[in-house]
């Protein structure tokens, strides 16, 4: 039982969709867009990029759809463009939240 | 049918359009499908970081960010370079998104700053 485990094992590896493949490193490297917004939760919002942050919404909402209409549909990709989406807008509405205090900071600074 | 197809059957209904046009709104990958905008996104990636290059300071470039980036444009423009059938447009676009990670992260090393 031990040699058929270790066999499917290996024989994975050495596939031609296994670890040692661009087949697999790619999709799995996009697992570290949401772990870098992950990484990002206190980011200092006046160095957050209004414009990167949208456009990685947009992306991954737009992927969240590509990964169901592609054959075989690719659940996993699908969750990881849902966190993505989630978390880097988490991250622009905090960008956007500070840019609206620091507006209304200035409009209710006492003009002299 | 879903909204999206009813509006695909309303626009090719139309008589003004030549058929060229008729025929693209109706193709497998064409402007109704999801299959056109993704790699319009993907596009979308390398212009927010170019907009950034030229516009933003260097002290508010995200090195873990940008390192994604460029990891990931990298892998994924091998991998479209090694599928069947090569997908040329997506190599280039990917290579001009890890492009931009990679001038972002050298922007950040030359200024020294870490975070």
């Amino acid at each position: 039982m031990a040699s058929k485990a270790s066999g499917i094992f290996w024989t994975w590896v050495h596939s031609s969709t296994g670890p040692k493949t661009t087949h697999f490193w790619a999709p799995v490297c996009n697992w570290f867009f949401p772990i870098q917004a992950l990484y990002d939760w206190n980011r200092d919002p006046a160095k957050i990029s209004k414009e990167m942050q949208c456009v990685l919404v947009c992306y991954s909402s737009l992927f969240m759809r590509w990964a169901l209409r592609i054959s075989p549909q690719s659940y996993i990709l699908f969750c990881m463009h849902l966190f993505n989406a989630t978390l880097q807008g988490r991250l622009l509405i905090r960008r956007l939240m500070w840019e609206s205090s620091q507006q209304k900071a200035i409009e209710d600074k006492p003009t002299n | 049918m879903g909204p999206i197809k009813k509006l695909q059957a309303f626009v090719c209904a139309q008589t003004f359009w030549p058929q060229f046009m008729v025929r693209w709104f109706q193709a497998e990958k064409g402007p109704f499908t999801i299959f056109f905008y993704c790699p319009l996104a993907k596009c979308g990636i390398s212009v927010a970081n170019i907009y950034d290059i030229i516009k933003k300071p260097v002290d508010t470039i995200n090195p873990v960010q940008q390192s994604v980036i460029a990891m990931s444009g990298t892998l994924f423009a091998r991998w479209c370079w090694i599928l069947k059938p090569r997908q040329f447009m997506l190599v280039f676009a990917n290579s001009v998104m890890a492009s931009t990670g990679i001038i972002q992260l050298w922007r950040k090393f030359q200024s020294g700053q870490s975070v």
